[in-house]
């Protein structure tokens, strides 16, 4: 396992994928989350439980989607990207958008409701809020990068269908590992399995330490 | 000299009026304590002082500018503590760091800041672990970053015990003396007594008693502030 150049060629894509997507998506969802925590405008409950509600986003139909978006017929169907490892990345980043967008509203509206008189006493401008809501609600929003990177490395449906699973291409963890199987190739597929078990670890142990982190600087009632 | 002005100010939420019609003019000098009993509108008042709350009628200027415009101006201590999830001196560079300060002058600041609440020890702790007394001596230096004329405080003893209020009298008598003006709410007569030269009484909404502390304790001039004084 450990010098097969097919298996880790297919890891390092995945991790290439699932890295990208969860960076565009943060890049989004992160100010606009906050943004969201911050405002006090009609319709903002609506679009927190909108974008709630998307965390259960079905992979597939985020990549059915994409692929009408992409495909030749489609709106952007002149740029080529269907079955690229790009159209891959734009449709993990739709669909682990509402997933770091909620988890960050979440986790910065305690903040925000505690340091907002203060905030507004010394004249902070909008962006100076923005700033510092997510420095200090950094840890709360790696943990949501985290569990956003966790559900694209993990998720079949959309790269598959963007991607087009092909050998050398767009082929990443899952889409082998649904093919190998049916192939009867189970060796393969075991030994990336245990790679994805691996990393969905790696991230929860993560997202234990970060908790432990944000906890020092969260005040006891004393 | 700083000049307070209230030109027919209320504060009503949802049809109740809470605060005012105010029409008055104060000349701030030294420590102005604002006495009255609980939920006669001290905190809207202070908040409504400092730009925090905006006036449904009327305007409040200092020095014929708005508060809302003057924050930056003023300090402001709020009565549930208000630490940020970061360390002792992040916390109290907040106020430089909005204002748009340069980080050598915050960092010469800090020094100086941490020295005067005695934190410097603790300056790189997270601030979630210091004692009440601490923590408040930090909002007061937090409030000072900025070098402010005026600072604004709502009732900050009221939580802690007698050996941390006497630290914080000490540090609020060492910065009056520098020139720093305070608007002080208090339920604690005798720090009023002590540390008062003005007072302002609130009831009901207004201001009902306003002058020197020395002629509001020897003779309060309406009922309601004489059993007030009375510690009824």
């Amino acid at each position: 396992m450990s010098g097969d150049p097919t298996l880790w060629g297919i890891v390092g894509l995945s991790l290439r994928v699932s890295l990208s997507a969860t960076i565009i998506a943060a890049i989004f969802a992160v100010p606009l989350g906050t943004a969201l925590s911050m405002g006090r405008f009609f319709g903002r409950r609506g679009i927190i439980a909108i974008s709630s509600s998307l965390m259960a986003l079905p992979p597939v139909v985020v990549g059915l989607a994409i692929y009408l978006l992409l495909s030749r017929a489609g709106p952007l169907g002149e740029l080529g990207l269907l079955f690229t490892p790009t159209a891959m990345i734009i449709a993990q980043s739709v669909l682990i958008f509402p997933i770091i967008l909620a988890l960050t509203t979440e986790a910065v509206t305690p903040i925000e409701t505690t340091y907002r008189p203060l905030l507004h006493s010394v004249a902070a401008s909008h962006w100076f809020r923005l700033r510092t809501l997510i420095t200090d609600a950094r840890f709360a929003i790696a943990t949501a990068l985290l569990a956003g990177f966790g559900r694209a490395i993990a998720e079949v449906g959309a790269v598959i269908i963007v991607g087009g699973n092909i050998n050398g291409v767009t082929r990443v963890m899952t889409t082998t590992i649904a093919l190998e199987t049916s192939k009867g190739n189970l060796e393969l597929a075991m030994a990336l399995g245990l790679i994805l078990i691996m990393l969905a670890i790696i991230v929860n142990v993560f997202i234990h330490w970060l908790k432990s982190m944000g906890a020092k600087y969260q005040q006891v009632s004393r | 000299m700083i000049d307070l002005s209230f030109e027919n100010t209320s504060l009503a939420i949802d049809g109740n009026t809470l605060l005012g019609p105010i029409d008055t003019k104060l000349n701030l000098n030294g420590i102005t304590c604002v006495l009255g009993y609980n939920g006669e509108g001290k905190s809207l008042f202070l908040e409504l002082c400092h730009g925090l709350q905006e006036p449904t009628q009327g305007h409040v200027h200092w020095n014929r500018k708005t508060a809302l415009a003057t924050r930056n101006q003023r300090g402001f201590i709020f009565q549930s503590r208000i630490v940020l999830r970061r360390s002792v001196r992040d916390n109290i560079a907040l106020p430089m760091q909005a204002a748009g300060w340069s980080r050598p002058e915050i960092e010469t600041r800090l020094a100086e800041l941490l020295e005067m609440a005695r934190l410097s020890a603790q300056a790189n702790a997270p601030a979630a672990v210091l004692s009440g007394g601490e923590a408040q001596r930090m909002s007061l230096v937090r409030a000072l970053a900025t070098r402010p004329e005026v600072v604004i405080m709502d009732e900050p003893t009221s939580s802690l015990d007698p050996t941390a209020t006497t630290k914080f009298e000490s540090l609020i008598e060492n910065v009056a003396a520098t020139g720093v003006k305070f608007i002080w709410a208090t339920h604690n007569i005798a720090q009023a007594r002590r540390f008062a030269n003005t007072i302002i009484f609130i009831n009901d909404g207004t201001i009902i008693e306003h002058g020197p502390a020395s002629q509001f304790f020897a003779a309060p001039q309406t009922r309601i502030a004489q059993t007030y004084v009375e510690g009824h």
